[in-house]
């Protein structure tokens, strides 16, 4: 950005571009963050559908719908999908909403930056999903790509592969406009400890994507040299070693899973507040807690890889660090518990959502602390347990924060009330069917069944058929949800000048609703900080 | 679309002090990423050849 473009901005503040070219140029930080969501609502939906056919496989023993290697390939896609394409944009399409409102800044600070983020993010969704058309289909050896299997799939392997650089591409890009945006252009008067935990927990997962995204990027650049290029990083036969691309790997994965869940950590610290009529309890700790999570899922990764073998001293201190974690996890646990204490509180659908995060994912927090412990991961590592554990944390975890974000600032972005009741029947589907898709799957993996298998022992039917039912009633209690957005913001009720959650703080709610196309062009003054500070 | 269409939905009201933090902000990120890319493969690269 040059000093030259400076002139001549002021004229016609509202200016809105109409047609496609308000999106195809976008560089409004609402426009884009509109998109974001989008997308990742599509992909949300391409990837529950892989789900549903994966649980519909399950539904009884035998090969009934899919042969392995088609089980295999929807599998892993469905993964990807929705790690990569469902919440990772969605948290990036809440951050352009959201950072700017909430920090009184006039837009994100590199807007043609945002721009090519976004619009990499079609594409590369695209050639991803385009594996399945290529011989040999799409890759079949699960999201964490482990060589030498990785390497045996046809020639969508480096279409996945350049389709996963384009999307850390897109997320270092999104990360450094996060920073760049909060270091820079917050309101006068908002000092980093007066910053809404949402932008806080965002600054910290952005510095977590810079540190990450480029590993992953290193890790399968060198798969792709090992199959092209003679190369041996991970081949044994040239003197590599298969197991260094699980320590790579790793490195990225366990930071990566902390990526998928702070933002959400943020929202919930918004929600709970807003609906207990009390500031959050513990600010400052939370923000630390925030950092020590941060810091401490860079030195775990090896809990992934107990059973690879190891030093029992290195099985000890990733085990040790992984429990750590517990600590800064259940500060932040207290804190939000604490808040609603003696709160005057009230269960809108933000709130519904948000006390189900506080309950599901501590399910998720308990199982990961079992599968921590190196003795007992002997037992659970590969099955269905696992399985279970990671669905806790991601789904009524990261994807119920997410959904509880959209019901709670929808009615700032579009100035209108959704329909309270139909997203209380979205709400108490999701978090019943949840607990029914995925808590007998604890059952299974202790009993033994082997996670990532088109076919499974008799003796374990009864309990993939529950789950198979818990998964179809809430894959499609979900079809409410782009439903109950979509009335909306066609016909909903406008909320007029009043704020539509009366104990709502921070700044996004000293606008009007719904925000102007540009908000903040002058810097929000001491006084409206002082009135919207969230403590 | 102009340049200055893009610089208005871009914060109009940004000052020079703020454009220079941007602009040291973004290098200091961007080359954090680099750096971050080029230690891994070099120290995954010596792993290979230890
Ligand atoms: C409708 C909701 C969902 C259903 C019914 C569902 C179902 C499944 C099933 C049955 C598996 C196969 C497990 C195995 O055989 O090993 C699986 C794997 C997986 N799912 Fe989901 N899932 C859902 C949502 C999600 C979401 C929202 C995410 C991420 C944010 C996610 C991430 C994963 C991952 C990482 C795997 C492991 C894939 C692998 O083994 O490589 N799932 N899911
Ligand atoms: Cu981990």
């Amino acid at each position: 950005m040059t000093e030259s473009h400076e002139t001549a901005v002021h004229a016609e503040h509202d200016h809105k571009p109409h047609g496609w070219r308000r999106w195809v140029f976008a560089t409004n930080h609402k426009d884009i963050g509109t998109m974001y969501l989008i997308f990742s609502g599509v992909m949300f939906f391409l990837g529950g559908a892989a789900a549903m056919g994966i649980r519909a496989q399950l539904f009884k023993s035998g090969l009934e719908l899919f042969d392995p290697a088609e089980f295999n390939q929807l599998l892993t896609m469905h993964a990807l999908m929705m790690i990569f394409g469902a919440v990772m944009p969605a948290w990036v399409g809440l951050a352009n909403w959201m950072i700017p409102l909430q920090i009184g800044a006039p837009d994100m600070a590199l807007p043609r930056l945002n721009n090519l983020s976004f619009w990499i993010l079609p594409f590369a969704g695209a050639l991803l999903m385009s594996a399945f058309l290529v011989p040999g289909g799409a890759p079949a050896g699960g999201w964490t790509m482990y060589p030498p299997l990785m390497e045996q799939f046809g020639a969508s392997f480096p279409m996945v592969i350049f389709a996963i650089h384009l999307l850390g591409i897109s997320s270092i890009l999104g990360a450094i406009n996060v920073i760049v945006t909060i270091m820079n252009l917050r309101a006068p008067g908002m000092s980093l400890l007066r910053m809404p935990l949402f932008v806080w927990t965002w600054l910290i997962t952005a510095f977590l994507l810079i540190a990450v995204m480029p590993v992953l990027a290193g890790a399968v650049t060198m798969l792709l040299t090992d199959h092209f290029f003679g190369t041996s990083f991970f081949n044994a036969a040239g003197g590599g070693d298969p197991v260094l691309f699980l320590h790579v790997f790793w490195f990225f994965g366990h930071p990566e899973v902390y990526i998928l869940i702070l933002p959400a950590f943020g929202v919930i610290s918004e929600i709970i507040p807003t609906f207990s009529r009390k500031p959050l309890f513990g600010y400052e700790a939370m923000v630390y807690a925030t950092a020590s999570i941060a810091f401490l899922s860079f030195i775990v990764w090896g809990h992934h890889m107990f059973t690879v073998g190891m030093p029992v001293s290195a099985q000890l201190f990733f085990m040790l660090s992984t429990m750590l974690i517990a600590v800064p996890t259940g500060v932040k646990v207290f804190n939000w518990t604490a808040t609603m204490w003696r709160g005057s509180l009230s269960f809108e659908p933000p709130m519904l959502f948000a006390v189900a995060f506080l309950f599901l994912f501590t399910i998720g927090g308990f199982s990961g602390l079992m599968l921590a412990l190196v003795p007992s991961d002997y037992q659970y590592h590969g099955t269905y347990f696992v399985v279970a554990h990671f669905h806790y944390v991601l789904v009524p975890g990261a994807v119920f924060a997410i959904m509880g974000a959209v019901y709670y600032w929808l009615p700032k972005w579009s100035g209108r009330m959704y329909d309270m009741r139909l997203a209380k029947w979205h709400f108490w589907l999701s978090a019943i069917f949840v607990n029914v898709l995925f808590f007998p799957q604890h059952f299974l993996g202790l009993a033994g069944m082997p996670r990532r298998i088109a076919d499974y022992a008799p003796q374990f039917t009864d309990w993939n058929m529950v789950s198979s039912i818990g998964g179809f009633v809430f894959g499609a209690a979900q079809l409410l949800f782009p439903y109950i957005v979509w009335r909306c913001v066609r016909s909903g009720k406008p909320v007029g000048a009043n704020k539509p959650w009366e104990g709502a703080r921070g700044l996004e709610w000293e606008l009007p609703s719904p925000a102007p196309y540009h908000s903040w062009q002058e810097p929000p003054s001491e006084a409206v900080l002082a009135h919207g500070a969230e403590h | 679309m102009s340049p200055t269409d893009s610089a208005r939905s871009a914060a109009p009201e940004i000052s020079v002090r703020q454009r220079r933090g941007i602009r040291r902000t973004t290098w200091a990120v961007s080359l954090l990423a680099l750096a971050v890319y080029f230690g891994y493969m070099i120290v995954t690269f010596m792993h290979m050849h230890r």
